[in-house]
């Protein structure tokens, strides 16, 4: 049971931060919320770990960012974020391209149903139809059809946040 | 499978169906049926093509939305160190409160209550509660290791009231006296006028780990899920949240004016952090405040109403300057609310 729990750990922990931090919006939060998530799967030794293992992590994330919004506005004084992360590799005018680009991501994610962002994102981390359709309560034949909807969604929400940036810059 | 090929005007692939193809969400049969038709169909290949780009695409943006950098994982023994020391703090819990009996326990105290001394004394932070047309309670001591940030409810602080910002230490080097008032008011319209909280140093927080909030009810139901266990009919005084670090349930220590002019505090979370609470104070042996029997509640789920997650189980104590039998009465109201 460990070694499995162990083999999982090293193969999706990555994907859990990355599925953890599109809800949080804060990758040192993620990444503790993903620790804590396998920690509950010692305790509970799921039977199919991997589907458990995200289950799990977005009900912490749904926790967590209900708990989040209340605090925003509850404590004016706290919100001293941690400073981004320095990326060596990166240059100023990368750094800000790449914060824009994602926040335009961030920006589109936030258009789409909470179901069907949570399909796209539970895909993104690499779960099988069956796996999200268990989690989701969707019948496994409805996550094509969410996917294909999600999926263009996303792109037409990001492509109209895009034409619109590039057209108040030329004015 | 869906019949897509068979029926008169509906003779092309689905595009859900483009994405499963794609997706590789379908079984063996379906996909030689969508391959056979996809050879011979020019819309069908042009559907599969744009569903392709979009696909990619997503997955593209996505990848956008990543972090910027993840931490290596720590070690998986780590992990498991941690895993193994939440369980014995809570079987040491569990055996503890079967000892005595499962009911209610409480360190009460004599006098004006928990607020007056001990608690917090070496503890992760402590709400420090000013009011006017109020009636003094004891002093209550503040030990501060490290520096020390305070927190001004900014929506509660009466304009009369001195600002609490100008307190601002960098660091409290020894002992802060502060004298607490509590209001005088009609057991539904107690209000505090300034409230301030004073976060812990890492030190502290290593002990404890998380900050304190002070919350107002809808703030503190929110980060509850609507379920704050207080004691029915009396008036709320202050709500402390201390935040899990790990997401799991918060520690929530709601006090509240009984009608005797005591304070009462019903303290109630994951079992290891209210057991670590009440060891503080019951290692403190000021014997000023007492507690109620620590009584396990249900457990509680997290859940959207499709899947739910076990929290664990959860466990509540009422503290206050009352004989222990009043305290366990008030716990024991309580838990049968619930
Ligand atoms: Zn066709």
């Amino acid at each position: 049971m460990t070694d499995e729990l162990e083999r999982l750990y090293k193969t999706t922990y990555t994907a859990v931060v990355r599925f953890l931090y599109r809800k949080v919006w804060d990758a040192d939060r993620a990444e503790d919320l993903a620790q804590e998530v396998f920690i509950r799967a010692m305790a509970h030794r799921p039977e199919k770990p991997r589907a458990w293992v995200f289950a799990v992590a977005a009900n912490l994330a749904r926790d967590e960012a209900r708990a989040a919004v209340r605090r925003k506005k509850h404590l004016t004084l706290l919100t001293n974020d941690p400073l981004p992360m320095s990326t060596p590799d990166l240059s100023a005018d990368e750094v800000m391209e790449y914060d824009e680009r994602k926040a335009g991501v961030t920006e589109a994610l936030e258009t789409l149903s909470a179901r069907d962002r949570e399909v796209l994102l539970l895909w993104d981390a690499g779960m099988s139809y069956p796996e999200i359709a268990e989690q989701t309560g969707l019948a496994v034949g409805a996550i094509g059809t969410t996917l294909a909807r999600a999926r263009k969604r996303l792109l037409d929400a990001y492509d109209r946040m895009d034409a619109g940036k590039r057209r108040a810059a030329h004015s | 499978m869906t019949g897509w090929m068979q029926e008169n005007d509906a003779r092309h692939i689905p595009e859900d169906e483009l994405h499963a193809y794609l997706d590789q969400a379908l079984s063996r049969s379906q996909c030689v049926e969508i391959e056979c038709h996809l050879a011979e169909c020019r819309r069908c290949q042009i559907d599969r093509d744009l569903a392709a780009a979009a696909r990619d695409r997503t997955t593209a943006l996505l990848a956008e939305s990543a972090p910027r950098r993840i931490h290596a994982p720590p070690p998986f023994a780590t992990l498991v160190a941690r895993h193994e020391a939440q369980v014995t703090a809570r079987r040491t819990w569990i055996v503890r409160a079967r000892r005595i009996g499962l009911a209610a326990a409480v360190l009460a105290a004599v006098g004006a209550g928990w607020l007056s001394r001990g608690w917090f004394q070496s503890g992760p932070s402590a709400p420090a509660t000013v009011a006017q047309n109020s009636i003094e309670v004891p002093q209550r001591t503040l030990v501060a290791a490290g520096p020390v940030q305070l927190v001004v409810d900014s929506a509660k602080v009466n304009p009369d009231t001195p600002r609490s910002e100008s307190l601002q230490p960098a660091v409290v080097p020894a002992v802060v006296r502060t004298s607490t008032r509590l209001a005088r008011q009609a057991p539904d319209a107690a209000q505090l006028n300034a409230e301030v909280t004073v976060l812990s140093s890492d030190e502290e927080t290593a002990a404890l780990p998380g900050l304190w909030y002070q919350l107002d009810w809808q703030q503190a139901q929110a980060e509850t899920g609507d379920n704050l266990a207080r004691i029915e009919g009396l008036p709320i005084l202050d709500i402390q949240v201390q935040r899990a670090s790990n997401g799991e349930r918060p520690l929530v220590v709601i006090s509240q004016k009984h009608p005797s002019g005591r304070v009462i505090r019903t303290v109630e979370g994951p079992i290891d952090r209210v057991q670590d609470l009440v060891d503080r104070e019951a290692a403190r042996g000021s014997g000023l405040v007492k507690a109620s029997v620590p009584s396990l509640t249900q457990p509680d789920y997290l859940g959207d109403g499709t899947t739910a997650t076990r929290r664990g189980l959860r466990i509540l104590a009422v503290l206050g300057a009352m004989a222990p039998d009043s305290l366990n009465a008030l716990a024991k109201s309580i838990e049968r609310r619930q």
